[in-house]
C-alpha cells in the first residue's frame, strides 16, 4: 500500500510539470494561444497561422478547440483563474458583457480598412464609447436545409421551396410543403385527411430550441420579414419590441406548426437535437446556420440541398477578441488583425467552411462549394437582397436570455395567449435594461 | 437479504393468502422479498444496461425513436472513439466528431493519481481524528465534536468559492495539490463514520495494552488500525468512489489537460458547434469505461464492505 501511494505521489509530481504559463516556448518565441470552436474550423486557421508564422518567425501561434457546450463556462473559468488563451474567437451575444467586466481589449483599428467587410459587420464590434473590440472576420446567415429525396417523394420540386411563401396565419406554401412532407406512423401524410400529429415517423420541419432568445434558427427572419425590428435601434438599443403584435403572431404559427404535428415538440427536438433528425431522416426540412453545410452536406444517402428560408435571415458574424491578462499584447493584436486581413480572409475563403467577412473574398467561398456541387446561394440571396436583420446587440444580454428563453419554451409548451405572455415578458425584458441605468 | 428476515416477518408478509389456502409449503414471505429484490436490482441495473445500449449503438438508431432494448446496428466505433483509437474520416461518416480530444488515458491516469491521494490522505488523518475524538480527553472534546459533524450541514457548493481563492492564491490552479487539496485532510462524514466504530473497540483490550507499556501512538497503529481494517477499507471505497465522482472542483481547479480528471474530460463530448447535438454515442462510451475501474474495485472490495457493515468490535 505504502509503495502504491509513493508511485502514486510521483507520478502526480511528475504529471504537474509541463504546464506553460509563461507564454514562451521552448525555443524562445512567443507563444499566443489561440481557441475556437468549431473544430471544422481549425484546420482553416491553422492554414492561417502558418503563414502568419512565416511573416512573423518570432512568434508560435498554439490553436485550441475547446465545445461550443463548455466553452463560454471555459473562458469565464480561464478569466478568473488567469488561465484564459491570449485570443479567442468571440460571439456578438458574449463581448458586451466582456468589454464590460473588462476582461477583452479594445483593438487599435488603425491601418486597416474597416470598408473591406460586409456593410453593417464592423459596427456591430464597436461599444457606445467608440471602443472597437474585434474586426469582422465571417459571417453567417440561415437558410432551409432540404433533405431532396424526401422531397421528390412527397412531390414538391426545390423550385417551389425557394419561392414558397409565408404569413403568420395560414402559413403560406411554406406550410402546405412542411405539411406534405409530415410523415405519421400509419404512412398518412400531414396534407391528408386522419393524420396522427401525436404519433410522427418524419417531422415537415425540424427544430432547434436552443436560442429562442434572438432566434437566429427560429423566428428571426420569419418575424423580420413582417418588417418586425426586436430593438428600438441596434446595436446598443435601448427597448425591446416582444410584445410587438407581429411577434406574438410569429411565435404563435411556431407553437400551431408543433399543435399539427408538422414540427417536433420542445422535448423532442432537444434530445434529439435538430441536426441528428435530419440526418436520421427524421425531419426533412431543418432551419439551420452556413456554419453547418459540412455537417449536413455529409449525410450519407440524402442528398441534401439548401433553399432560403421566406426572404429574411439574420445577419450575425464572429470576430476575435484578446484576453486582456495576455502577456503578449502587442503580438496578439497582432495575430487578431492578422485573422481579419485579405491574407488569411482569402484562406477562409477557399477553404469554404464559413463564409469571409471580406467582401472580395466571398466568391472563393462559392467557388469551392460549387466544385463540391453544393448550391450555396440561399444563404448569399439574402445579403444581395439586403434582407438582413442584424445580430440583436443590448446589455444584459445574459439576464435577459434568463427571462426569454424560459417564457418562450413555456409558451410553445403550453396554451396561454401569445399577445399576452409577449408583453408580460417585453415588460419584464425592459425593467432589466432599465435597471442598468 | 431474503435470509434474514425473521419468520415473524415473513409470515407477516404473506399472512393472508396462507391462510386462506392453508398450503404451508409456500413461503410467501420468501418470494415477496426476492421479489422486492429483482425489482430494485433492474431499477438500478437498467440505466447502466441503457448506457452500455446506447454506447453500442450509431448515433443516427439514437435519434429514430427505437425502444429496442438491443442496440439495432451494434457498433464499436462509439467505444473506439472514446478510447481515440477512430479515425477522423470514421467519425465524420457517423457524425459524431467533437472539437476536443478526451484522451481518455490520460484522462484515467489523472483520475486514478486524485482518487489515490484523496484516499490515502482521508483515510490516514480521519482515523487519527477519529480515534482522539473517541478516546482521548480534553476539554472541549464533545463540543468540539459537534462543531465537526455542524459542518457536514454546509452544503459544498458554499465553500467552493472561499476554496477556489485559496488555491488560487497558493498559485495551485491545474495542478495535483489544488484539486487534491480541500478533500486530503477530512470530512466530517469519514470522522463521524470511524469514531463510531473505534467507540466499539472494547476498552479493555487498549488497557491491558496501556498496562504493557505502550503508548496512545503505538496503541492507535498497533491495535486500533489493524482491528478496524473492516472499516478502514469500506471507508476507503466510499471515499475512493466519491473522489472518482467529483467533477465541480476538479472542472473549476484543473481543466488543464495533464491535470483533467475523467469526469472533466468527459466535457469533450458536448456539442461542438451550436445548434448541433451532442455526439450521446460516444459519450456513453466513454462513461461506461470510466466507470470500469470503480465496478472493478468494487467487486474485488465487496465481500470486505459486507464484513464492515456486521463488523461487532471484537473479532
Amino acid at each position: 500500500m505504502r509503495t502504491l501511494i509513493a508511485l502514486t505521489a510521483a507520478a502526480a509530481l511528475l504529471a504537474g510539470c509541463g504546464t506553460n504559463s509563461s507564454g514562451v516556448t521552448a525555443d524562445g518565441k512567443v507563444l499566443i494561444r489561440y481557441q475556437l470552436w468549431d473544430t471544422n474550423q481549425k484546420p482553416v486557421y491553422q492554414m492561417c497561422a502558418n503563414r502568419f508564422q512565416q511573416q512573423h518567425p518570432d512568434i508560435r501561434i498554439q490553436i485550441e478547440n475547446k465545445n461550443w457546450g463548455d466553452y463560454w463556462s471555459g473562458l469565464a473559468r480561464g478569466f478568473i483563474s488567469d488561465t484564459a488563451p491570449d485570443v479567442f474567437t468571440d460571439h456578438l451575444g458574449k463581448y458586451p458583457q466582456f468589454a464590460q467586466s473588462e476582461v477583452i481589449e479594445p483593438v487599435q483599428t488603425r491601418g486597416i480598412d474597416m470598408n473591406q467587410y460586409l456593410p453593417g459587420l464592423a459596427k456591430l464590434w464597436r461599444s457606445p464609447n467608440g471602443k472597437q473590440y474585434g474586426f469582422p472576420k465571417d459571417w453567417d446567415t440561415v437558410a432551409v436545409v432540404v433533405n431532396e429525396n424526401l422531397l421528390a417523394k412527397a412531390g414538391i420540386t426545390m423550385r417551389q421551396l425557394d419561392h414558397a411563401t409565408w404569413n403568420p396565419t395560414n402559413g403560406g406554401t411554406f406550410q402546405r410543403i412542411a405539411a406534405r412532407l409530415s410523415v405519421d406512423t400509419h404512412g398518412r401524410r400531414g396534407d391528408q385527411p386522419g393524420f396522427d400529429p401525436h404519433n410522427v415517423a418524419v417531422y415537415g420541419l425540424g427544430f432547434d430550441p436552443s436560442g429562442l432568445t434572438y432566434g437566429q434558427t427560429t423566428w428571426a427572419g420569419f418575424a423580420a420579414s413582417l418588417g418586425f425590428k426586436l430593438l428600438n435601434k441596434n446595436p446598443w438599443g435601448t427597448h425591446y419590441n416582444y410584445a410587438d403584435p407581429r411577434f406574438a403572431a410569429t411565435m404563435n404559427w411556431w407553437r400551431t406548426m408543433i399543435h399539427k404535428g408538422f414540427m417536433p415538440s420542445l422535448t423532442t427536438a432537444r434530445t434529439l437535437g435538430q441536426s441528428a433528425m435530419f440526418q436520421a431522416g427524421k425531419a426533412a426540412l431543418a432551419i439551420d446556420g452556413d456554419w453547418t453545410i459540412s455537417t449536413y452536406s455529409a449525410t450519407k444517402g440524402i442528398k441534401v440541398g439548401y433553399a432560403p428560408q421566406g426572404s429574411w435571415s439574420m445577419f450575425n458574424g464572429l470576430a476575435d477578441g484578446i484576453w486582456v491578462g495576455t502577456k503578449h499584447p502587442k503580438q496578439a493584436l497582432q495575430w487578431v488583425r492578422f485573422l481579419a486581413s485579405p491574407a488569411c480572409q482569402s484562406i477562409v475563403g477557399t477553404q469554404a467552411v464559413v463564409f469571409p467577412a471580406i467582401k472580395s473574398e466571398i466568391p472563393k467561398a462559392v467557388a469551392t462549394h460549387d466544385k463540391q456541387h453544393i448550391d450555396v446561394s440561399a444563404f448569399l440571396s439574402y445579403v444581395k437582397a439586403r434582407h438582413t436583420v442584424l445580430y440583436p446587440i443590448t446589455e444584459k444580454a445574459a439576464q435577459i436570455n434568463l427571462i426569454v428563453q424560459p417564457t418562450l419554451e413555456e409558451f410553445l409548451n403550453g396554451n396561454a395567449p401569445a399577445e399576452q405572455v409577449m408583453r408580460n415578458m417585453n415588460t419584464q425584458v425592459n425593467n432589466q435594461l432599465e435597471y442598468t441605468r | 437479504m431474503a435470509n434474514t428476515l425473521s419468520p415473524a416477518t415473513a409470515e407477516l408478509a404473506g399472512a393472508a393468502p396462507a391462510r386462506v389456502r392453508e398450503k404451508p409449503g409456500i413461503r410467501w414471505g420468501r418470494i415477496a422479498a426476492w421479489a422486492v429484490m429483482g425489482l430494485i436490482l433492474v431499477v438500478s441495473l437498467f440505466p447502466f444496461w441503457w448506457m452500455l445500449r446506447t454506447a453500442l449503438s450509431t448515433n443516427a438508431d439514437l435519434v429514430t425513436g427505437n425502444q429496442s432494448l438491443l442496440p439495432v446496428h451494434p457498433t464499436l466505433l462509439n467505444l473506439k472513439q472514446a478510447l481515440g483509437l477512430a479515425s477522423a474520416k470514421e467519425l465524420a461518416a457517423a457524425g459524431t466528431q467533437t472539437s476536443v480530444d478526451v484522451n481518455f488515458f490520460v484522462a484515467l491516469r489523472n483520475s486514478i493519481i486524485v482518487a489515490t491521494l484523496i484516499t490515502a490522505g482521508q483515510v490516514t488523518f480521519c482515523a487519527m481524528a477519529a480515534y482522539a475524538f473517541a478516546r482521548l480527553r480534553f476539554p472541549g472534546r464533545d463540543k468540539l465534536f459537534f462543531l465537526f459533524l455542524t459542518a457536514m450541514m454546509i452544503p459544498p457548493i458554499f465553500t467552493l468559492i472561499p476554496n477556489f481563492v485559496l488555491i488560487k492564491n497558493l498559485g495551485w490552479l491545474n495542478s495535483f495539490p489544488g484539486i487534491v487539496a480541500p478533500f486530503f485532510l477530512m470530512t466530517p462524514f469519514a470522522v463521524f463514520f470511524l469514531r463510531q466504530f473505534f467507540l466499539g473497540i472494547s476498552k479493555e483490550v487498549e488497557e491491558a495494552a496501556l498496562l504493557d507499556g505502550a503508548g496512545r501512538w503505538k496503541i492507535f497503529r498497533q491495535l486500533i488500525i489493524p482491528m478496524s481494517a473492516a472499516p478502514l477499507v469500506t471507508l476507503a471505497v466510499l471515499t475512493y468512489i466519491t473522489a472518482w465522482q467529483e467533477y465541480m472542483w476538479p472542472l473549476v481547479t484543473g481543466d488543464s489537460e495533464h491535470v483533467r480528471v475523467l469526469t472533466v474530460a468527459l466535457n469533450a463530448f458536448k456539442s461542438s458547434t451550436p445548434t448541433i447535438a451532442p455526439p450521446w454515442g460516444p459519450l456513453m462510451a466513454a462513461t461506461f469505461l470510466a466507470a470500469v475501474p470503480l465496478i472493478v474495485l468494487f467487486l474485488a472490495l465487496a465481500k470486505r464492505m459486507v464484513d464492515a457493515i456486521g463488523f461487532s468490535g471484537i473479532k
